[in-house]
Parts: C-alpha cells; structure tokens; sequence
C-alpha cells in the first residue's frame, strides 16, 4: 500500500543519504555525540517494532515493552550464564520474545481495542513482578550488571570489541537497516494489505476471507522480535539491564516517539526516535521534566497530530506540490 | 442445483427465538430474494449462514460442505461473500486498493515469495490488480479509482462494497439491502449491475425492502416473518399469497 | 486462625480503597465508554490535596478530606476537557494515550513539587486501635475506611436510581444520542460525571494515605488493581466495582498470607486475564449504568 512507503523521493537521493549515515558519527567526534547517535538507533528500532503492531495494523499493545526487557534479560543471561556471544545473543533474544508473543497474543488478540491493550498490560506487570521478585535468575531491582561487550576474531589474530560509540553507532545501524528493509517488505507484500484491511475494517477483512488473528499474530510477534533483538543490542552497549526496562520511562518515550513520529509510516518512528533522544539532550532537561514533556507532547500529539511529524512533513510537501495526496 | 440449502435452522438469544425451523433453497445461477417485515430475522439468517453467529440448531450446506461451525473468514475462502446494510468499506484507502483487499482470497502464492518479491508473486499480483480494475470498470467506477472511500458518494460506496465482494470470486453473493438510501435512478442502475453479475456466473441471495427491485430481478422469493419462513415461490405466486399480503398490509385490505 | 481474620480485615479495609477507584473508573467509563488512566492518579492528588490542607493550613484530617474530594473533581473537569472532549468520536484506544499523556504529565508534576519521597498524612485517629474479640483488630482510621466506602456506594446507587441527573447519567450512558434528543445536557453529564468519578478516587486516596503514607507514584499500581475490579465486576456495573474490589482486596491479602508474598499482586492480573477470555463482559456487566 502507497501509505507504507519510506519518503524518500527519488531514487538518486539514496547514494547521497547513505554517504551522510554513514559519515555522521565522523563529523560528530567525541564519546557523547556518538552515544547519542547509538541511543536515537536503538529507540529507532524500538519504535519501529511498535509502529508494526500499533500503526499498520491499529491495535494498541500497551505491554509491548515486555519484549525489550525479555529480550534483553536474554541475551544478558545467556551471555553470562551459556558464555553465548552477542551474535547468538541477539537471535536467540529475538526468538523468546517471539515465544512469548505468541503465549501472550494467543488470548489477547482475541479482545479488541482497549480490552487488547489492557490484557498486554497485565501480561506485562505479572513480567515485570516476576523480573523484580525471581531473586536468583534476575536479581531483582538491582538489575543485572556485566554484560560482555561483542567482539569478532579477527583473520590475522587478536579481537576487535564493540566498545565505542563509533563501532556501535555502524553496528547499530546496519541492525536497524535491516530491520526497516524487512518491515517495508512485509509491508508491500500482501501481509501489509491483509494489515492495512484489518486496521481500516477488521470485519469486512475476515468477511472478504482474510484469517485476521493469523495475520494479527504475525504482527504482533514481529513488534516482539524486534523489540526484544533492540533489547539484547541495548544490553550488550549499557553493560546492564533491570526491571526498569519496561517500566514507565521507557513505555512512555516509545510510545511518543510513534506517535508524534507519525504512526503507520516507515520514517514516523526513526524520525520521532532521533528527534526525542537529542531534543532532551541538547535541552539538558532533566530526567524528571523529560517525562513531563513527553506526557505533555504524546497527549498534544494525539489531539492535533493524528498522522504526526510524518503526517505534517506529507501535508506540506504535498502543499509545495500542489497536489491532492502526500 | 441448490448451491445453498439450509434445513431447520433456528437461532435464540435468550429467550426470543430470532429465527425458528427456516428452510431455505438457492439454486445456483439464480437470484433469489429474501423479504419480510422489519425484525423478522433476515439479518440473523445472514449472520448465521456467514458464520458470524452460530445456529441453536438446524444445519446450513453450501456447495456439499455443512458451513455452521465455519468461521467466517473460512466460509469466504470457500466461496460465500456477503455485503452489509450499513456502508462496510475500507474509508482510509482509495476505491482501487479496496477491491485489491477483496482479491486477497484469491491469491495463490506463499506470502514469503512476496517477501522475497519472487517473479510469479509478482506476476499474480500484477493479474490480480488487473481484475481489481476491471471490477471496478464493471461498476462504472473507472475515475474514481483513486480517490478514497470515505470522499466517495454514497451510491458510489454501496456499488464499491459489491466490488469488494466479487473481488473474492464468490460462487454466492449475499447482499444486505443493496438499495437501501438509492434513489430511483441508483436503483435502476444496480438492477442492471446484479443482472450483469448473474451473468457472470454468480448465485446472488439478497435482502431486500425495495419491491420494486425484487420482483423485478429476482427468480424466486422466500417470505419470513417473525423467524418463520411464511412462502416461497415465483415473484408472481408470492406477491398473490394471502399470508404474504396480510402480513406486509394488514388484515382488512382486499387486492 | 488470628492470621486469618486479621489479614481478611485488612484485605477488606484494601479492598475498600480498589472499589472506590472502580467506582469511579466503572462510572467514566459508563458514561464515556472509554478508559480512563488518569484515576490512578486522582487517587493520588487526593491525598496530596489532603496533605497540603493539613500540613500547610494547618485544617483538620476530616475537614481536609472533605476538601479535597470537591478540588480534585474540579481537577478531574479540567482533565476532562484536556484529555477527553477534545476527542470525542475517535476510536477508543486514543483515550488511553491521551489519558495516559495526562497521567505522566500529573504524576512527574507532583514529583517535581514535593520530591519523589514518601510522606506522612497524620490523622488524629489513625493510631488508635479496635480490638474484635480475640480474632482481629483495625485502628479506627481503618474502620472509617470501611463505613466512608460503604457510605459512597450507597449514595451513588441511589443517586444513579432516583435523582433526576442520576436517571440522566444511566440515559447517557445507555445511548447518548437518544438521550439528547430527549433534551438531556449530555455535555452536562459529563461534566457531572468526570467529577463524581474524580471525587471518589480523591477520597479513596485522603483516606488511605493516611493509613500507609503518600507518594506520586501511588496511584499507579492501583489503576492497574482498579482494571482488573472493573472488568471482573463488569464494565459500567456498580455493584460489580464495589463487590469486586472487596474480593480483590481479600484475595491478596489472604493469598500474601498463605501462598506467596512477593506475587500476591499477580492474582488479581490472572484472574482478570482469565475472565477477559471467557467473558469479556465481566462477571455481573451488561450494557449501560447499573
């Protein structure tokens, strides 16, 4: 469907913005610039397996956040406890958020709107009970600290570690690329239409033929996948992860990222995820007025800016344009 | 052939009986119609025979297969598309990537070679597209093929619903009040479509108020009233039976 | 079998509290079939307004719990007009974003005022004690608790079942169009609704802040509680809130004592996962206010 395109317009352009990705950390030197950059990817990703579930297909996963720290609890646990590196890591945090996806889709996605949200949610704090009370898997509160660094061998001998925002930033960039080529296949293929169907009209979808809660779950254990592959990434970089992962700093920034980035869009979520991590940054706005403004902007968002920052970029080019549709 | 055949079907909520020992005929290449005063059970006959609700009893066959316990979704794949009374389209998307929902069924490669953009997924979904706009063709709605749904008049909507539906390639068509809010110029016109589109090999079982439309199109008419099935015959025989006219004008009126 | 009766009392004084803010949710969400997730933190400016009126002028605990049940559901109206009425129409799941917005904005706010650590609400009868017998006992703040509940339950039944608005609200909240054309201020109702719901929750905070102690993030775990009252007591049912949030509270506080302590909270969730499969209108709901 047209809608799922990434707004990039002409073909030529693309040399051009590859050179810039890939050239950015370069012109920002210095450890905090760097870190930023990595910080903006890794929501990137994290919004974006959101957006799949929330924007494409219109069910609100209030819960989803589960995933990042299941993701993460995995890969971290798996490090230290199996020796298993990062590259074996990330897949297999990847595939146990899928399996709970599926245990926690299984009943949700039988409920619509608001009940679905509410039952994500509760799957959630029972996760999040368990995280902070299973003292000897988790740890608890205290969080689990020591997460190894990835490294590769290298042909002649010796290691190369992923331990600077530079190596981190190009790490991290290819992961998200090849997460948003994989969603924008999907969503040209027909799993996208059977999305967009569901989310204009879920009856007329089955009516026509469409199995919805097979497709339905299919886009739900996606936002799971991907969510809990950014949670191993972001263990491995912070060196530590706690029930805090799912708590209520990070469900409210995602979740304003999508929406002020622009919902059911490829670009809204990567757009509202570099915009929030540097904004608050480049403000110096501590933690706590931090969340005040994202309360402040989601709830802002949610009345002016339905279609959001991408929705508004469409408008205007399409106002320069002078057509009728973005 | 009947296509469709339900025997003793029958439907409580409660304790009403919505709908009590219906039998039913559609035989295949025909249009058949379906009337009956407000509330008398046709829009459950519609919800059960397209398994959005189940029967409390009776049994409902469509093409040699017992369909009651089919999910809906199931129940299309096998070849049964319905439309609905209240105006059931796609709003956000435009009329053309409607009707390509509709050929959704249709498709017959796995969606990883859509993934993978293998050349005969496509190939089939180019042909599939194809079709789309032939329907939409068909309906008279060639130039609007781009504009979204929500922006398109309402006789144009209720002709895109009939487009979503053929899309699936339906062997039976249930349509839900086709004319409702169609002016007699409309109603005009989707007579001649569905003639059209049981001429293009689809049996059509609909529901409808419009007399007008029903004797003329119909081949056979069955009559329900409080859930029961009260005649069924020729449009001729139907509209002379004293059951039929008593119900629909009341008891003293002579014809 | 003190054990017993003691944590059955104290799960039932809990209870109390989770059926006040179901109260309040079940009445929102009669009225404005949405879900509103600001009433975990109605609860808690309750007991900051409570607190503010008894540590800074220096009012009496009951006067302050008086006051504040009327300031927060002025607060609740602007909430309403913030979060709510400006989206009207919309599918249903926006209200919980923007309701959730609103809630963050509220909760971080009330951090930045009086600091993210708990404080003391002093009531003058929080400290004294009432033995049952041999079986169990509550201060009276507790027993005040119980009787303040069962008092709000009683008189929003009969508002809902006699008063003219209350005939009014269950108009609205059974088909809203309907009922204007028959002349009713919908947007009146709504007003009058967010207000009571707002009320409620405030209270049940003032109250129970002073029996643990308040901080911003109170209201959090109880929202989710109040969920799961809700859904198990069926949406928009009054008695399913009231008797629901009383089972709840009994449930954890029995199965905190007997089974397991860290995870008592979870029962509730399970329960209500398990009633949203099989009957997702709740135990006692159908549609409308009841």
């Amino acid at each position: 469907m047209k809608w799922a395109h990434v707004p990039l317009r002409s073909r030529w352009a693309w040399p051009f913005y590859g050179l810039a990705l890939l050239a950015l950390p370069l012109v920002f030197p210095g450890e905090y610039p760097r870190h930023l950059l990595v910080l903006s990817l890794m929501f990137a990703m994290l919004a974006t397996g959101l957006n799949v579930t929330m924007g494409f297909i219109g069910y609100l996963p209030f819960g989803y956040l589960i995933f990042f720290a299941i993701g993460a609890y995995t890969s971290t646990l798996l490090a230290l406890h199996a020796g298993l590196s990062f590259w074996l890591g990330l897949p297999c945090a990847g595939i146990v958020s899928a399996l709970f996806a599926v245990g926690i889709g299984g009943p949700s996605l039988r409920l619509r709107g608001p009940y679905f949200a509410i039952s994500t949610l509760a799957f959630a704090e029972i996760g999040v009970l368990v995280l902070n009370n299973w003292m000897d898997l988790t740890r608890g509160p205290m969080g689990i600290p020591g997460v190894p660094r990835p490294f590769i061998l290298l042909p002649g001998g010796g290691t190369f570690v992923f331990d600077a925002g530079l190596s981190w930033y190009y790490l991290m960039l290819g992961i998200l690329g090849v997460t948003l080529l994989g969603v924008h296949r999907l969503l040209t293929s027909r799993v996208g239409d059977a999305f967009a169907a569901i989310r204009e009209n879920e009856d007329l979808a089955e009516a026509v033929g469409i199995p919805t809660f097979r497709y339905k779950m299919l886009g739900f254990v996606l936002s799971a996948i991907i969510a809990g592959c950014a949670g191993s990434a972001y263990a491995h970089y912070f060196t530590i992860v706690s029930p805090e992962l799912a708590g209520f700093y990070f469900v409210i920034t995602t979740f304003t990222m999508v929406i002020i980035g622009g919902q059911a869009t490829l670009a809204g979520p990567v757009l509202g995820a570099v915009a929030f991590t540097l904004l608050p940054e480049l403000l110096r706005a501590a933690k706590i007025w931090r969340m005040v403004i994202f309360g402040a902007l989601m709830l802002a968002g949610i009345v002016f800016m339905p279609r959001g920052l991408r929705g508004l970029a469409a408008d205007a080019a399409a106002r320069v344009r002078g057509s009728g549709r973005a | 052939m009947s296509i469709l055949e339900l025997s003793g079907v029958a439907k409580s909520f409660g304790g009403l009986r919505a709908v009590d020992g219906v039998h039913l005929s559609v035989v295949e290449g025909s249009i058949t119609g379906l009337i009956g005063p407000n509330g008398s059970g046709k829009t459950t006959l519609f919800n059960l025979i397209t398994g959005v609700q189940r029967p409390s009893a009776g049994t409902i066959r469509f093409a040699e297969r017992d369909i009651q316990r089919l999910p809906t979704h199931r129940i299309a794949q096998l070849g049964l598309v319905r439309t609905y009374q209240k105006t059931t389209v796609f709003p956000l998307l435009t009329a053309r990537e409607n009707v390509q929902i509709g050929t959704f069924l249709r498709a017959r490669a796995h969606f990883l070679a859509g993934l993978l953009h293998l050349p005969a997924e496509r190939r089939e979904r180019a042909a599939l597209a194809r079709d789309a706009a032939e329907i939409l063709e068909f309906l008279g709605m060639g130039e609007s093929a781009d504009t979204p749904a929500h922006n398109l008049p309402y006789g144009m909507l209720r002709h895109l619903e009939i487009g979503i539906a053929l899309a699936a390639g339906p062997r039976l068509l249930l349509l839900d009040e086709p004319a409702a809010g169609l002016n007699p110029e409309e109603t005009q016109a989707l007579m001649r479509t569905l003639q059209q589109i049981r001429d293009r090999g689809v049996t059509m079982l609909l529901v409808e108020h419009d007399m007008r439309l029903v004797m003329g199109i119909c081949d056979r008419i069955t009559v329900i009233n409080q859930g029961v099935v009260i005649a069924e015959g020729a449009p001729g025989q139907v509209s002379r039976d004293p059951d039929v006219i008593r119900v629909y004008l009341g008891e003293d009126l002579e014809l | 079998m003190e054990l017993f009766f003691q944590q059955a009392a104290n799960g039932i004084v809990v209870g109390m509290t989770y059926a006040l803010v179901a109260l309040g949710l079940t009445l929102i969400y009669g009225i404005f079939h949405i879900i509103n997730m600001t009433q975990g933190v109605l609860y808690m400016l309750g007991a900051y307004t409570a607190y503010v009126a008894v540590a800074y002028l220096h009012l009496n605990y009951f006067l302050a719990v008086m006051i504040a049940m009327p300031v927060v559901g002025i607060a609740g109206l602007a909430f309403e007009r913030l979060s709510v009425s400006p989206l009207v129409g919309r599918n249903h799941v926006v209200f919980i974003l923007s309701t959730f917005g609103l809630a963050v904005i509220a909760e971080n706010l009330v951090t930045i005022a009086f600091g993210p650590d708990p404080l003391g609400l002093d009531s003058p009868i929080a400290h004294n004690i009432v033995t049952f017998g041999d079986l169990f006992a509550l201060t009276e703040q507790k027993l005040f608790v119980l009787g303040f509940g069962v008092a709000i339950f009683g008189v929003m039944s009969a508002f809902l079942k006699r008063g003219r608005i209350g005939r009014a609200m269950r108009a609205v909240a059974a088909d809203r169009d309907t009922a204007a054309l028959m002349g009713i201020d919908v947007r009146q109702i709504y007003r009058v609704t967010y207000f009571l719901g707002a009320g409620m929750s405030a209270a049940a905070g003032a109250l129970m802040g002073a029996v643990y102690s308040i901080e911003p993030l109170m209201g959090n775990l109880l929202l989710v509680k109040s969920f799961v009252v809700v859904i198990m007591g069926g949406m928009g049912s009054l008695p399913g809130a009231f008797l629901g949030g009383l089972v709840l509270g009994l449930a954890e506080s029995l199965g905190g004592a007997y089974l397991t302590l860290e995870y008592k909270d979870a029962f509730g969730l399970v329960a209500m996962i398990g009633v949203l499969l099989l009957r997702p209108q709740g135990l006692l709901g159908r549609k409308g206010l009841q």
